[in-house]
């Protein structure tokens, strides 16, 4: 499997997990949250689709869904969905920056906006959890990825 | 010459080492820095598009500096709410920073930075912040198109956190 598949492999299985993750939020959800959740996982349901059909047409074959997956976090209120849909995208926006280090620049710049978008989606659940976490400074990149420089 | 990139990634993220190292393949190409040249004659440096893409990021990142510095000083009560971001933009400038080697071509004088008019309005400066991450934002998305793998995620996270400042500063509160 050449890198770029195993990325593209990788961002799929995310967004397979998080449309049927995004159920489980929605569900926990009231009023204009739950339409906002409605919207997202439709988003994500296409950006599954386009990772698919990208894979396809690299010749490989997309991998599919699993048939349920474990909430990492559990819903009992509105704040834990929100909570539940805003560590979603935070995940995302960690498995799209594995895509962001492929060799085609495209996918690169691809990748890079999916980034955004789970970032701001992110910020916005964050928000609408009451808590009061800001963002990383370099969200997605391990904090040891910053470190000092190599000989000096 | 490079990046400072090394990557030991602690369990429980979602970010596979491999993915990570994967990325920084790029790494043993990515030493173009500094610029070289073949064949005949004296080598004549050549500005590779990695310090290009890296100065003007950097020049991305004092401009945001400088607008947030400008907003905090007619809105002073912003700061508990804009100062996390403030700090954020200066890590982002201090680590491209450690990427760019002063000498390297282009040679860089920095630009002045002015200030932008802020406006009276609370609300209206908070949007001046935001269109000003959401430009930056854009700018480091294709950003990652001309530079190497390894300096491309360094770049888009930026922008992810850009785009992370934006949509705070987009809500009401």
């Amino acid at each position: 499997m050449t890198r770029v598949v195993e990325m593209l492999q990788a961002a799929l299985a995310a967004e397979h997990a998080t449309v049927y993750c995004y159920g489980a939020a929605g569900a926990g959800l009231r009023g204009s949250a739950q339409e906002t959740a409605r919207i997202v996982m439709n988003a994500h349901r296409a950006r599954r689709d386009e990772l698919a059909e990208t894979l396809t047409r690299r010749g490989a074959r997309p991998v599919a869904a699993e048939a349920a997956y474990r909430l990492p976090v559990r819903v009992t209120s509105e704040e834990t969905a929100a909570e539940l849909a805003a560590v979603l995208e935070e995940r995302l926006v960690a498995v799209y920056l594995g895509l962001v280090g492929v060799d085609d620049p495209e996918l690169r710049r691809y990748a890079a906006l999916a980034m955004q978008e789970a970032a701001g989606r992110a910020a916005g659940w964050r928000e609408a959890a009451g808590s009061a976490v800001t963002s990383p400074a370099f969200p997605g990149l391990p904090p040891s990825a910053l470190g000092p420089r190599p000989g000096r | 010459m490079g990046y400072s990139l090394t990557v030991s990634v602690s369990g429980g993220r979602a970010l596979s080492r491999r993915a990570v190292l994967g990325g920084l393949g790029g790494m043993a190409s990515a030493n173009a820095l500094g610029g070289c040249s073949s064949g005949e004659g004296p080598p004549a440096p050549r500005p590779s598009p990695d310090v290009a893409v890296l100065v003007a990021a950097m020049t991305a990142e004092r401009g945001l500096i400088a607008v947030y510095e400008a907003v905090l000083r007619e809105h002073a009560g912003l700061a508990e709410r804009l100062n996390p971001m403030l700090a954020h933009h200066r890590e982002h400038l201090a680590v491209l920073g450690r990427h760019h080697v002063p000498g390297s071509t282009p040679e860089v004088t920095p630009a002045p930075v002015v200030p932008p008019a802020v406006p009276k309005e609370s609300s209206q400066a908070l949007e001046l912040l935001r269109d000003a991450e959401r430009r930056a934002a854009a700018a480091r998305a294709e950003d990652v198109r001309r530079v190497a793998p390894a300096m491309a995620q360094l770049l888009a996270s930026i922008g992810a956190g850009e785009a992370w400042h934006a949509a705070v500063l987009g809500e009401d509160r």
